[in-house]
């Protein structure tokens, strides 16, 4: 499984490696915003099978990524996982494309049962 | 407000550093570098909110949250640590406040006998907290100008 963890925080990639590391035969790829999280998608051809994604970046945020990825990928499974709260902001991710939606402060159980929620709710799509 | 401020911050203690967090009658200790790492919230509410803590605090905060061996922190890990608490610190105060607000990326400081000063603010509530036997403490600053707005509706 290849999981793109496009976040600007490197502390916030390891906390999701470490908690994703028990899927099995798991390969992460890393961006720091989403121009990077574009370019890694270009240049990698086999695709991923999740994309989990911070909201608040520099360069390109998490929101404007889903709606230009959506341009060209409606079927990859992506997870907004984010500070980001509010009622609005959830409906302005699903919006924009993303499968599921999670806001931080969360425990390694939590992330890896939502992970495994929106794999299993998107392969029965 | 205070309250839902130390709850806040004792979720994402718990959560991400696996440390209980309780309220302390003393402000961090000046003795050693410390590190700010503040965030602001802009929209219909204006304000910044604000970590401040000392290196040895950040350090087992990162250590915690990067798995890495005691003392292997090295500068870069503990202003991104303490950045991205400071986000999450704010994302979840924003989502208590009135209005459709943004936040910004956070803004972090490090070093001995510094001061965070944002123009034109007042500070609403500065909370004194402890961890693992570290003081730390979160400030919620707002914009002067709202702070009249509100008195005078």
């Amino acid at each position: 499984m290849r999981i793109l963890l496009v976040d600007d925080s490197r502390t916030m990639r390891n906390i999701m490696k470490r908690a994703l590391e028990s899927l099995d035969g798991v390969e992460f790829s890393e961006a720091g915003d989403g121009l990077e999280a574009i370019n890694v998608m270009a240049t990698t051809p086999s695709g991923f099978d999740l994309i989990l994604v911070d909201w608040n970046m520099p360069n390109m945020d998490g929101l404007t990524f889903l709606q230009k990825m959506r341009e060209k990928d409606k079927k990859t499974p992506a997870m907004m996982i984010t500070t980001e709260a509010e009622k609005a902001r959830v409906v302005a991710a699903i919006q924009a494309g993303a499968s599921n939606y999670m806001v931080k402060p969360f425990t390694p159980e939590t992330l890896l049962a939502k992970v495994n929620q929106t794999l299993a709710k998107c392969k029965a799509a | 407000m205070e309250q839902d401020i130390i709850k806040i911050i004792d979720s994402i203690w718990v959560s991400m550093l696996q440390l209980p967090v309780e309220k302390s009658e003393r402000p961090p200790s000046t003795s050693e570098d410390k590190i700010s790492a503040c965030i602001q919230i802009t929209g219909d509410w204006l304000g910044t909110v604000a970590l401040e803590c000392g290196v040895s605090f950040a350090s087992q905060a990162a250590e915690a949250m990067l798995g890495l061996e005691p003392k292997a922190a090295v500068a870069a890990d503990l202003r991104d640590t303490m950045g991205e608490l400071a986000n999450m610190i704010g994302g979840n105060i924003k989502a208590l406040l009135p209005g459709d607000n943004h936040l910004s990326l956070p803004i972090v400081v490090d070093g001995h006998d510094h001061a965070l000063n944002v123009p034109g603010s007042k500070l609403l509530y500065r909370v004194p907290l402890r961890s693992a036997s570290h003081e730390f403490s979160v400030s919620l600053l707002q914009n002067e100008h709202m702070v009249r707005q509100f008195k005078a509706a």
